[in-house]
Parts: structure tokens; C-alpha cells; sequence
């Protein structure tokens, strides 16, 4: 049977695609073509033989299964230690079985090994600090879905979502204009308390090029005007590319790698055409993940460096703290129970455990912080990573897994939730929403601007007006 | 026969063995790609030793790293059955007499006594293992056969060897039994997965360089055990 | 006066007093009216899932339902939409306060009617934010006037006779000044500037004596008198008070006093930290407890010139 309108190994190249596929509501008529979409087997073997290799291969191989990935897999945990939800069994039940059997799978097999891989997997990798051979299941996963992306087999948001990443260069449809518009408007929305506040764009030369997540100039544009007033008390020289200031891949969580070379080459072009001294990215993991850990390879650099010094907006804030250039007012510090999302992005895969204990060493009134069980690199997943929180179809499972983490709140006893990570926010939201326990969460940036210390030369000529 | 297998199939065993064993090794290193794997290998070379090390290292030693200290007594049993495994064959008297009488080195033995009990230990161990293969639900679902079959072929050797020690009287049976099946042992290393006496470090090793420079070396993190 | 209006409503019954007000400007001063409806806010992922800011449930918000929902609105406001003579209606998804400042950047109106907080605000974080944060964000950044209405008895935007004009003697408090100037010239009105000295501001037993309260007052006639009566020209019909209390609870008093058709004050530039101020600014307070529009002005831009009515 021919491909589906919807429902095809096509990736969506045009904005008409994209809107079409988006017409489909809660992807009805997808899904319903998705059951009779046929697997290109000789392709799949092709690409595995291709691509699948020693490290991969050995993983696979080697797998003593011991069972010890279990217990590390927080999925495992939530759903009642249910056997199918063994890391090992996950992996070796679709890729393992894909490999053993040459491609020679059909339409079930795959429709089952994307409900694995997008929703009992998150490629949190934390099972590759407990397995004794250091196999990494999520990696290995990420690789599972790059080849269901290419046989069709993918989620309707996130088809979708790799889709904008290719007709924008952005999660959504957030063109150039758009974009700039964006940035004055913040900029004159803010002058009345921060005169000559800019949102510089396409400055040369600068020391910092910020990018960010579609999201923000989107819906929440308060948060590219919070940017740009910390650097502004920082007294940094700082701009924004007009073209290449996304910095998220859905198309990672699509397993689109094409759409993520595309991508990640859109920023690398913007930094080559600025040359900034650094770049800096905003509060979202993936985002890191995407554009600085996994980026440089895709964009085919072997050294593993983008073409500037790329670090995460925690690493920025951690220095801005220690170099002085933000100065907490030490009677606005936190002084009610409060404890830390340490993301499976920039923690476990960036290793920024310590340097976000040292903000929050500035932040925190002694006393008050309160770390989950288990912590830094240990931490489970926020519930709604790799894609998680956006995949309708598999909404109950991640309200499910949202628990393991509500569970860890609810251990700490803390009102309040720092979480300098897009989807760790969201998921946090989605288990305040779900589950009601009363807490509030938050990024670093609206922290820091009720905390800092303003310079004197900053604060707007006034108006001595008594409060009305 | 027994000079065959003492001869010839022996030195067959081990030549297979061997060369099993690092063409096992230079296979997976040809088949690493920095691309492909997205580490940047040749890259920062202190980090990756260092990374390498620590990785091996940590699950080398018990109770080394957060895993194993979550799985006490799956640990134990690991390292029982390894430790049997690895040391009494090259540390046992009447081995090393062997190969002085052949070819005039010796080194250190195990005292007798001491050799005996990390053979039951591991047996021991071993048996554990593979009861705990049916017992616990998460590594029932994921067993199969193979790994049936390549802890039997590990425990027939001791097993053999602890009885032909020990057999009062005749015990060349128990002796040609505790050779061929060393032999089937040696053989099986490269083909099966009992390969991971060289892969375990090769897969811990290539992780280490994973994230000892790409995910958190660089940042003086690393895996945290 | 008012050439280009901009109404942000729920399209509930919540918004029937915002409505009467906005449509009845519209016809007074043949205004183009754009009724604008924020769907509700985005959802996860990448779909058209919105969580609508009505009841807190997720909905499809694709092309039929975005129609659907714009019937609803052309029904809801049938008779109003019937008496207007330039009118169009415009639907957005985001966050509300957010899009009705991006509709405003857009459309460049001379006044922003909004519907008024009315209640206490409630459970879950998307009903929550929405009431309160429309207000107080689009008051402080909004380049034009806004006019809340909150209670029916507030709606009428008719033949004034008395403006209240509360100063707290900032600077955007001018341009509230300009806005009630124009505006009471324009209908023929009564002017009544008004200060109330902030009592809770005062820690110092020494400050709260009674002479120390009235030497402020005093202060507070004199400033009234220096930076705004001087600067009314020959435009005689105004009074002018200085009382003491609670600036909110002052203010809905007097313009209760007073009579007053409209109350115009400015939203104090500085952002109220929600912990601070648990009960809102002066601005929400008043708009929730008076007895008639209240207009807050922050900005000189946008200021209709005193033409005819």
C-alpha cells in the first residue's frame, strides 16, 4: 500500500506540509495511516549495517543481562517495576531484535518499538552510570529512533516538530522578523525601568552571543527581556543573531538527524558570521544538549567543539555570581524550603552539579536548601524529557511518570522548584497541574532579577513619587 | 587422546584464545567512529586516559561505584565468580606446575586450601547467579539461553577441576573432562559472550572517554560513582 | 477622542460590563473597535493544543475551532456589534496579558478596555495568572491608557460630570494628569484632584503624630496645588483634596464623595512583587471596589488630543 497523505517517510520539508500535518488534530488520521504503513526493510538493514557499528554493535552484544539497569531506570521504578520496562529488555526487544533479524520487521514491530522508544525511554542515560559494562540504553534508544524517524515511525508532534526545525530553523514558526520585532519591542517595553536596556542583534565582535528557544520570543518573550536586563546589570557586551538564535532540536527528539545537522549548522553559521568571544545559551537542557554536547558532531567537527566556546546559562550565572558582576542583595535570598532540578542534559551529560550548588550557595539562605534523593548525576528524570511531555498520544504514561519526581518533591518538603530547564519546567508545571501539591518552580533568570543588587548608574532618573 | 588434548588441542585452545581474543579488540576499535559515535576520539587524550581508567577501574573494584553498592549481594556473587574464574586457573599449583615442567617459568601459587574455597565460592557464586536468573523477574525476562549455556561452559571447568583434584583413586576421567571442557571454554571466549574477558574493557573504557571528555570531563565531572 | 479601540475580553458574562462600556465609546466617538479574544494558552509539544483560559481544559485549536470560536464571539456580542460601525475581531493563542500587548504594539489603539478582576484568584496555575497578570501587566506596559471595568454598576461611559484624577505625584502620574484634563474638558466636566498620604508607609511613631501627619498633608495641598492646579489654565471647574489612609481605600471613598463618573490614575511604573503587595496595587484595589471605570494612563505617547467630542 502507498504511503499515507499524513503518514509517510517523508520528512516535512514546507511550510504547506507543515500546516497540513498540523491541520490533522491530535494526529487522528495519522496514526489511523501509520497502521498500514509498510517498513522499507531493505533500506533499514541498509542503514543499520551502515551505521550501527562497534560501539553500538558491542552494547548489544555484550549485554550480560545481569538486570542491574533496572533499578536505574526511574520508568522501571514508577510503573510498579513492571519486567517490560527493563532498560535492557526495552533496547534488546526493539533494536536488538531489528539487528538480529536483519530489518526484517513489519508494521506492528515498528508501531511497538516507537510506543519503546517514545514513551518507556526518555534518554535520560542514566542507566549508563549502573550498567557494569557501561552501556548506555538511552544513547542506544536515540539511535532507535533515528531509524523509525526514517521508516515513518514517529510521534505526530514530533514529526511535526523536526518539520519547524526544518522550514524555520526553530521549534516554531518564529521567522527572522518575527524575531527582531521580538527583541526591540522588549527592549522599548523595558525602558521605563531599565533605560537603555538593548537587545543588540548582529553586534560583531561581541563578547556574548545569546541564543535561545522558539518558545520564548513565542509566548514568553518576559524571558528574553530577563536576559537582557541580567546582562545589562552584568554590564556585559553582549548581542542576538538575527538568523541562527534558536539553539532546540525536536528534531533530536525525532531522531531526524538531518533536521538536526540543518539545525545545529543554522547556529554554528551565525556564530561564524559574529564571531562573539563566546556564546552563551538560554535555560533549556535539550537545547545544550543538541547545539553544544551532540552539535559539533553532526556538524562535522571531531574535536566535539562548536566554532566558539558554547556554555550553558547556569555556567554564565555560576560566574557572573563569583566574578561579582551580579551581586545578591543578601536580605532578598531564598528563605523558604526550597530544592534543585539537576536535568539529565547539563548535569549528568556536562557534568554542572557543582556549579549549580554554587549558585545556589549565592541564592539560598543557609539551611534552606533541600537536595533530592537521589541528586546531581544520580537524579531521575524530570518525567518529561526526550519528548516526552509533548507527545499527546502518550500523555498517561508521562503523567505517570511525572510521580517519580513529585515523589522526590514531596520528600524534600520544598515549596519551591529551581529548574533552569525548559522541559523540567514544564513538567514540574505539568505535575502541579496533575497532582496539586502545592509548590512553585522556577528558572534562574526572574530569581536573580528580584534578588540583584541594582548599580546606582542603572536605576531609572526618578520620579520621586511616594507608592500610590 | 590425552596427549592430544594436552598437546596440540591445547595449544589450539589457546592460540584461539588469543588471537580470538585481540582480533575481538581491533575489530572494535576499527569500528569506532567519532561520527557515528559522537565522541571525540584522539581528542584531549589526558582526559580520555583518565576517563578510560576511572571507568574500568570503578567496577573493578568492589563496591566501587553506586551500582554495585546498590546490589550488595549480586556484587559479592560477581566478584566470587570472577575472582575464581581468573585466579585460580593462573595461580593454581598444579597448573603452574605444568607450565614449569614445560617451559621452565613458574610464579607465585595459591595455597591449596585456598584455592579449593575460591573454587566452591565461585561455584557457589555461580550457581547463585543463575538461580537469580529465574528467581528475579527483571533478569528473567531478559535472559536467554546463550547466557544459560556460557555459565555453564565457565562452571564446568572448576567444577571438573575441584573433583579431579580431589578424587581419590582414578581420577583421569575427571581429568580429561576438566581438560576438554577448559578447551571448550578457551574456545568459546571470542565467539561468544564470554568475549567480555577483553570487551568489559574496551565498552568501559570507550564510555569513559565518552563521558570523561564529552559529558563532564572537561568540567571536572565525568561519570560520578 | 478615541479613533482606534482595543477590547480584550473572555467573551464571558464576566466581560458584559467591559462590553457595554467599550461598545458605548465606540458608538459615542465612531471608533473601529477590535474585539479581541485570547483562546487560551499554549499546551505542550507541538500541536494546537491549547489549555483554554475559560475552564483550564486542553482543546484542538485548529482552523474550525478558532472559527467556531469567533461565531460564538459575532453571537455573544450580536446587538453590540450590530450598533458599531467599524469593527473586527481578532483571536490569539498565548499567554492573555502577553497577546493583548502584542495586539496593541500591532494595532496602535488610543484606549485598551479591559474587564476588570472581579474575584479572589483561583486554584491552578493557568487561572491563577491570568486575571490578576492581564491587569497589572498590561497597565504597566501598554503605551496607551487602559480602562478597566470591573462591576456593572460601572459600566457607563457617559455624560461625566465628575473626573477624579488620584496623583502619587510620579511622573507617570502627568500623564494621568493629561488624560483626566483632556477627558473633562471634553465632556464638560468636573476635575477633582486628589492625594491620599500613605499612613501605612510611615514606620516612625514620630512621622504618625498628628502633626506630622498634617504637615504632610499640608505638603501634599501645596504640591497639588504647584504641579497641577497652576497648570490648568483657564479650565476653573476643579477641586482639589489631600486626605490620609490607605491610598486604595482613600480614593474609592472620595470618588464615592465626589460622585465620580471616572476615576484616572496612574499605574505606579515600578512592578508590584505579587509577595509584597498580596493584595495588589492601589490600582487593582480601586478598580475592583469602585463604583465606575477607572482608567489607569502610565504614558505621555498616546494621550487623545482635547478634540471634540
Amino acid at each position: 500500500m502507498p504511503e499515507g497523505i499524513f503518514c509517510n517517510k517523508k520528512p516535512i520539508n514546507t511550510e504547506e506540509d507543515l500546516k497540513a500535518l498540523l491541520s490533522d488534530t491530535r494526529g487522528t488520521k495519522y496514526y489511523e495511516e501509520m497502521l498500514s504503513l509498510e517498513v522499507d526493510r531493505e533500506k533499514l538493514w541498509d542503514t543499520i549495517q551502515k551505521t550501527c557499528k562497534s560501539r553500538l554493535r558491542t552494547w548489544l552484544d555484550v549485554c550480560a543481562r545481569c538486570g542491574l539497569c533496572a533499578d536505574s531506570c526511574f520508568l522501571y521504578l514508577v510503573n510498579d517495576c513492571k519486567p517490560e520496562q527493563v532498560p535492557s529488555y526495552k533496547i534488546q526487544s526493539t533494536l536488538g531484535e531489528m539487528v538480529r533479524r536483519k530489518g526484517d520487521v513489519d508494521n506492528e514491530f515498528m508501531r511497538h518499538a516507537m510506543e519503546v522508544a517514545w514513551s518507556r525511554c526518555t534518554c535520560c542515560n542514566r542507566c549508563a552510570m549502573y550498567c557494569p559494562h557501561g552501556i548506555d540504553i538511552g544513547i542506544m534508544m536515540g539511535y532507535t529512533r533515528g531509524l523509525l524517524y526514517s521508516q515513518g515511525f514517529v510521534p505526530w508532534e514530533l514529526k511535526i516538530g523536526a518539520g519547524m526545525h526544518r522550514v524555520y530553523r526553530a521549534q516554531m514558526d518564529v521567522t527572522t522578523e518575527d524575531w527582531v520585532e521580538t527583541c526591540e519591542w522588549m527592549a522599548e517595553e523595558q525602558q521605563d525601568d531599565w533605560p537603555g536596556l538593548e537587545i543588540p542583534v548582529d553586534k560583531e565582535d561581541a563578547d556574548i552571543m545569546y541564543t535561545c528557544n522558539a518558545r520564548e520570543p513565542k509566548h514568553y518573550p518576559e524571558d528574553l527581556a530577563e536576559a537582557a536586563i541580567l546582562f545589562h546589570i552584568a554590564g556585559e557586551n553582549w548581542t542576538v543573531p538575527s538568523e541562527g538564535w534558536e539553539q532546540t532540536s525536536l528534531s533530536m527528539f525525532a531522531g531526524d538527524w538531518e533536521a538536526c545537522k540543518l539545525q545545529v549548522q543554522n547556529v554554528y553559521a551565525a556564530i561564524d558570521r559574529l564571531k562573539p568571544r563566546r556564546v552563551i545559551g538560554t535555560e533549556c537542557g535539550h537545547a545544550h544538549r543538541a547545539t553544544v554536547i551532540e552539535g559539533p558532531y553532526w556538524a562535522g567537527r571531531p574535536d566535539g567543539q562548536p566554532p566558539a566556546p558554547y556554555i550553558h546559562y547556569v555556567q554564565w550565572v555560576a560566574e557572573a555570581l563569583r566574578t561579582g558582576k551580579l551581586k545578591i542583595d543578601p536580605a532578598k535570598r531564598i528563605r523558604q524550603p526550597v530544592t534543585y532540578q539537576d536535568s539529565c542534559n547539563y548535569i549528568r551529560n556536562w557534568g554542572l552539579a557543582e556549579t549549580a550548588r554554587e549558585i545556589l550557595s549565592y541564592l539560598v539562605e543557609p539551611g534552606y536548601l533541600i537536595e533530592m534523593t537521589p541528586n546531581k548525576e544520580h537524579n531521575y528524570c524530570c518525567g518529561g524529557g526526550g519528548g516526552f511531555n509533548g507527545i499527546g498520544k502518550f500523555r498517561p504514561q508521562r503523567n505517570k511518570a511525572l510521580l517519580t519526581k513529585r515523589d522526590q518533591i514531596l520528600s524534600t518538603g520544598a515549596k519551591l522548584v529551581i529548574a533552569p530547564c525548559h522541559n523540567c519546567w514544564d513538567a514540574i508545571r505539568d505535575l502541579e497541574e496533575e497532582y496539586h501539591i502545592g509548590i512553585d518552580w522556577s528558572f534562574l533568570k526572574p530569581l536573580l532579577i528580584k534578588m540583584v543588587i541594582i548599580p546606582d548608574h542603572l536605576k531609572p532618573q526618578d520620579e520621586e513619587g511616594d507608592e500610590a | 587422546m590425552y596427549a592430544f588434548l594436552t598437546g596440540p588441542m591445547l595449544w589450539l585452545s589457546f592460540a584461539i584464545f588469543v588471537i580470538g581474543c585481540a582480533w575481538r579488540v581491533v575489530n572494535y576499535v576499527k569500528g569506532l567512529s567519532w561520527q557515528l559515535d559522537r565522541v571525540p576520539y584522539g581528542c584531549n587524550k589526558d582526559l580520555a586516559v583518565k576517563g578510560a581508567l576511572r571507568s574500568i577501574f570503578h567496577w573493578l573494584i568492589p563496591y566501587a561505584s553506586a551500582s554495585w553498592r546498590q546490589k550488595p549481594v549480586f556484587a559479592a556473587a560477581f566478584f566470587l565468580l570472577h575472582i575464581g574464574l581468573v585466579l585460580v586457573p593462573i595461580f593454581l599449583y598444579a597448573h603452574v606446575m605444568v607450565v614449569a615442567e614445560r617451559f621452565g617459568v613458574s610464579w607465585p601459587t595459591l595455597p591449596d586450601g585456598l584455592a579449593d574455597i575460591l573454587t566452591i565460592l565461585a561455584v557457589a557464586a555461580g550457581v547463585f547467579i543463575l538461580l537469580r536468573r529465574f528467581g528475579l523477574s527483571e533478569v528473567r525476562i531478559i535472559t536467554t539461553p546463550h547466557d544459560l549455556w556460557i555459565m555453564a561452559i565457565s562452571l564446568a571447568p572448576l567444577v571438573t577441576g575441584f573433583v579431579a583434584a580431589h578424587q581419590a583413586g582414578d581420577n583421569s576421567g575427571w581429568l580429561l573432562a576438566h581438560i576438554v571442557t577448559g578447551e571448550i571454554w578457551l574456545i568459546a571466549i571470542p565467539f561468544t559472550k564470554l568475549s567480555h574477558v577483553v570487551l568489559f574493557f574496551c565498552s568501559r573504557a570507550q564510555i569513559g572517554v565518552d563521558f570523561g571528555v564529552k559529558r563532564g570531563g572537561q568540567r571536572g565531572r565525568g561519570i560520578v560513582w | 477622542m478615541f479613533e482606534k479601540i482595543l477590547f480584550a475580553t473572555t467573551g464571558s458574562p464576566e466581560c458584559d460590563s467591559a462590553a457595554r462600556v467599550a461598545f458605548d465609546m465606540a458608538r459615542q466617538y465612531g471608533s473601529k473597535l477590535t474585539l479581541f479574544h485570547v483562546l487560551g494558552i499554549p499546551g505542550k509539544g507541538d500541536s494546537n493544543l491549547v489549555i483554554d483560559t475559560r475552564t483550564g481544559e486542553e482543546v484542538d485549536a485548529d482552523a474550525e475551532y478558532l472559527e467556531g470560536v469567533a461565531d460564538e464571539l459575532k453571537t455573544t456580542y450580536a446587538k453590540q456589534l450590530a450598533g458599531c460601525a467599524s469593527c473586527e475581531i481578532e483571536i490569539a493563542v498565548g499567554v492573555p496579558s502577553r497577546e493583548i500587548l502584542r495586539m496593541a504594539r500591532s494595532r496602535d489603539p488610543d484606549i485598551i478596555v479591559l474587564c476588570g478582576p472581579a474575584e479572589a484568584p483561583q486554584a491552578g496555575f493557568y487561572k491563577r495568572g491570568v486575571v490578576g497578570d492581564n491587569l497589572r501587566k498590561v497597565a504597566k506596559a501598554a503605551r496607551c491608557p487602559v480602562l478597566t471595568v470591573s462591576r456593572p454598576s460601572a459600566s457607563f461611559w457617559g455624560g461625566f460630570s465628575n473626573i477624579v484624577f488620584a496623583t502619587d505625584f510620579s511622573k507617570a502620574s502627568e500623564s494621568a494628569f493629561q488624560f483626566a484634563v483632556t477627558v473633562s474638558k471634553a465632556v464638560d466636566g468636573e476635575l477633582h484632584l486628589f492625594h491620599c498620604v500613605d499612613l501605612n508607609r510611615f514606620q516612625s511613631p514620630i512621622a504618625l503624630t498628628q502633626d506630622g501627619i498634617e504637615a504632610r498633608l499640608a505638603e501634599a495641598r501645596r504640591r497639588l496645588q504647584h504641579e497641577y492646579a497652576a497648570k490648568l489654565g483657564d479650565f476653573k471647574r476643579f477641586t482639589s483634596e489631600v486626605w490620609e489612609g490607605t491610598p486604595y481605600v482613600e480614593i474609592v471613598k472620595f470618588a464615592r464623595e465626589r460622585q465620580a463618573d471616572l476615576i484616572v490614575l496612574a499605574h505606579h511604573a515600578r512592578d508590584v512583587d505579587p509577595d509584597e503587595r498580596p493584595f495588589g496595587s492601589t490600582l487593582e484595589q480601586v478598580i475592583v471596589r469602585a463604583s465606575c471605570p477607572v482608567v489607569s494612563v502610565n504614558r505621555p505617547d498616546r494621550l487623545p488630543q482635547a478634540a471634540e467630542a
